[in-house]
């Protein structure tokens, strides 16, 4: 039966206070769940009278009543090969409902602890207000997992982070998070994929967030998928100090209701950001891309490109905010999103919204919503390749100049092998 | 191999072919000419199957069937090719896969075999060098920043990939240097043979002096107004249209 937002925040409040009796914790932590639940009982789940959540309602995803997954011990590596990228050489690390529980090797400089076992003290972040699902992710929190990468350290192959979500037996909510610590000059690419292990319903609430330290470069691939019943509210919370780099490469390719909400603050000088997302929405579908970008100091730049295809009855919602603070003169941020709808069902809402409190900016942002253009279909079918096929090869090649953006070619071949075959293309 | 009778198209209610005759055989090359605005590409684009165009009374026969009611792609894997006019930019899809997926559907359709990943990659090298194709192209998204006469060379390129039976060019020579329009032109000449056709749309009788045609037609105002061979091209470029008004019957 499904449940009301309010009958399903008392159920869950109740839950936590079972789970929290179960799943001790160092101090710190059970303060900080115990903050948290509170906070929730202050809070409601978005609706969309909130400007926030205008077009993503999550009635869908919490109706079917998940609740945190039982604890699942131990792995095999070798099952692990499955969920592993065809070709990749990389760190895998295995988080399961939120807990790591395998991972391969470290490489030098990269440490991987729980907090309260991390040597140095991790620098604050910036407060923000947290909503509904921040504060849940706390209050159901098992531990912190932190990954650090020393100063200075390249770390030549990726880090791969699989989030593996058990929902064989019932419907489940996880909490999947990762607090990341780069150092000064460090280098690193991490990728993160996720996977369903069953057909219940899941709601995977997740947050991430990254601390680039001066002159340190992050390429940082996500892909989502999931199946009709998977959900996912994501937060990648992403802080940048003076002259590093950071690249996200956002891939939504299926799943019930995806809502990200992608937040960096800029706050040293010379910092570059980039950001790519490519969302594939069909069916009953529904994707929203929040993002964030939040120049705080001059001399900075963000690049922005969002691209979607839309088809059957799926939904589609790009909200991109720019701040250009006061004092962050000389800033140059461009945004763009780019949308092709397929179906006379599909709709899209996008609103590029950009604060500018500096007068010496450069700023620039564009948005479409399009059809496949006719006369690039024709030509194709002029040349013998049938209409459908002609189409898939548009939306593939529409789709394609973001993959292309991604730095590893082993990624890139995975994310275009799923694109194919969801298109049901293929280039023989 | 090609007979059009009486044909008739419109684009939103304005009639713009009012009564085309035409036939092709085999091994034949027919050049049309005619001022601007008179139909040439509308025809062109009806034979390739464009739908913005009604086809009114009249019947188009190609190879003993009823061509309009072809679907597109199965006119082009049945031996037709069009050269645009004006080729269209396909963003995001290299040129060797478009081939790609060209040739394999025209191989489908015939009942090849498909070709081998290094047979397909012969040919492909093999058409380039034919019309002079610098191998860099065959990288970079169809058309895409391509200049003008880059554009019409792909054109040419495409045709001698697919081996069309009747091939349509619409003013493939326009906006080529001299040296492009040779290739071109070589091009041309060495797919021609006894079995397939060319129409060649013109505004330049030049492009005639080294794709020789058998006949020369005048389209204007919707209408075949006059046909003779290869001498009425010269004639057109010294007087112009005027001095043609009245329909004659087309060959
Ligand atoms: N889609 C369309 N909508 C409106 N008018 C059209 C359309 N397509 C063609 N026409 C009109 O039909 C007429 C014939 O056009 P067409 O392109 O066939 O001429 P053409 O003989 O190829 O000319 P040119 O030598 O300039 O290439 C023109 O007057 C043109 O404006
Ligand atoms: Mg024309």
């Amino acid at each position: 039966m499904d449940l009301l937002p309010e009958n399903y925040k008392e159920l869950l409040l109740h839950y936590i206070d079972n789970w929290t009796a179960c799943h001790t914790a160092p101090a710190y932590l059970q303060n900080l769940r115990a903050q948290a639940k509170g906070a929730i009982q202050g809070l409601s789940f978005p609706t969309r009278k909130m400007e926030e959540w205008k077009y993503t309602t999550l009635d869908r995803a919490i109706g079917h009543q998940p609740l945190p997954p039982d604890p699942l011990t131990g792995i095999d590596p070798d099952w692990l090969e499955q969920y592993a990228l065809p070709g990749l050489e990389a760190t895998r690390l295995v988080c399961i409902n939120g807990e790591i529980l395998y991972h391969d090797p470290l490489p030098k400089g990269v440490r991987l602890e729980r907090l309260e076992q991390w040597p140095s003290h991790l620098p604050e972040p910036v407060p923000q207000p947290h909503d509904i699902f921040e504060q849940i992710h706390t209050a159901l929190l098992s531990s912190h997992w932190v990954l650090g990468v020393a100063p200075g350290v390249s770390v030549e192959k990726p880090i791969h982070c699989i989030n593996l979500i058990d929902n064989r037996l019932k419907n489940v909510l996880c909490q999947h998070g990762l607090l990341m610590q780069f150092g000064a000059g460090a280098q690193c690419n991490l990728l993160e994929t996720q996977h369903c292990l069953g057909k219940h319903s899941a709601l995977n609430n997740s947050l991430m967030q990254l601390q680039l330290a001066p002159n340190s470069v992050v390429g940082h691939v996500q892909i989502q998928q999931g199946h009709a019943y998977q959900s996912t509210v994501q937060r990648t919370h992403v802080y940048q100090a003076g002259g590093s780099t950071y690249s996200n490469y956002l891939f939504s390719l299926s799943g019930q209701i995806i809502r990200n909400n992608l937040h960096l603050s800029l706050q040293g000088e010379h910092t570059e950001a980039n950001l790519y997302g490519l969302y594939l929405a069909k069916d009953h579908t529904h994707i929203d891309n929040h993002t964030l970008v939040d120049h705080q100091v001059p001399n900075c730049q963000s690049n922005q490109l969002y691209k979607g295809v839309l088809a059957g009855n799926a939904t589609g919602v790009f909200n991109g905010k720019i701040y250009v603070r006061p004092q962050a003169q000389k800033t140059n941020a461009y945004q763009q999103n780019r949308n092709l709808l397929l179906s006379e069902k599909a709709t899209m809402n996008t609103k590029p919204q950009l604060e500018i409190w500096a007068d010496d900016v450069k700023c620039s942002h564009g948005c479409t919503i399009g059809q496949l253009d006719e006369g690039q279909l024709f030509y194709l079918q002029a040349r013998g390749i049938g209409p459908e096929a002609s189409k898939a090869m548009m939306v593939y090649a529409f789709a394609s100049e973001i993959v292309e953006k991604v730095k590893n070619a082993q990624v890139r071949d995975y994310l275009l092998g799923i694109i194919a075959n969801q298109l049901n293309f293929s280039i023989d | 191999m090609l007979q059009i009778q009486n044909l008739h198209a419109s684009v939103q209610g304005n009639e713009i072919l009012k009564g085309i005759n035409l036939e092709i055989k085999p091994g034949e090359v027919h050049a049309i000419m005619g001022p601007n605005g008179s139909g040439k590409s509308t025809l062109a684009s009806v034979l390739a199957g464009r739908n913005d165009y009604e086809v009114g009374t009249g019947s188009v026969r190609y190879m003993g069937k009823d061509l309009l009611d072809m679907d597109i792609e199965t006119r082009s894997r049945e031996g037709i090719f069009l050269a645009f006019q004006y080729p269209v930019e396909i963003p995001g899809v290299s040129n060797t896969n478009f081939m790609k997926a060209c040739v394999s559907a025209h191989r489908k359709h015939l009942g090849l075999e498909a070709l081998k990943p290094n047979e397909f990659l012969k040919m492909i090298r093999e058409k380039a060098a034919l019309v002079d194709l610098d191998p860099k192209f065959l990288h970079r998204s169809v058309n895409e920043g391509f200049s003008g006469g880059e554009k019409k060379r792909n054109e040419i390129f495409q045709m001698a990939m697919l081996n069309p039976k009747l091939a349509i060019m619409d003013e493939t020579d326009s906006g080529l240097d001299i040296d492009a329009l040779k290739v071109v032109a070589r091009g041309v000449n060495a797919l021609r043979n006894s079995d397939n056709a060319f129409l060649v749309i013109t505004h330049y009788q030049r492009l005639l002096e080294y794709i020789v045609p058998d006949y020369v037609h005048v389209l204007y105002n919707g209408r075949m107004v006059k046909t003779g061979g290869k001498e009425l091209a010269l004639e057109l470029e010294e007087k112009g249209y005027d001095w043609i008004k009245e329909p004659q019957t087309a060959v």
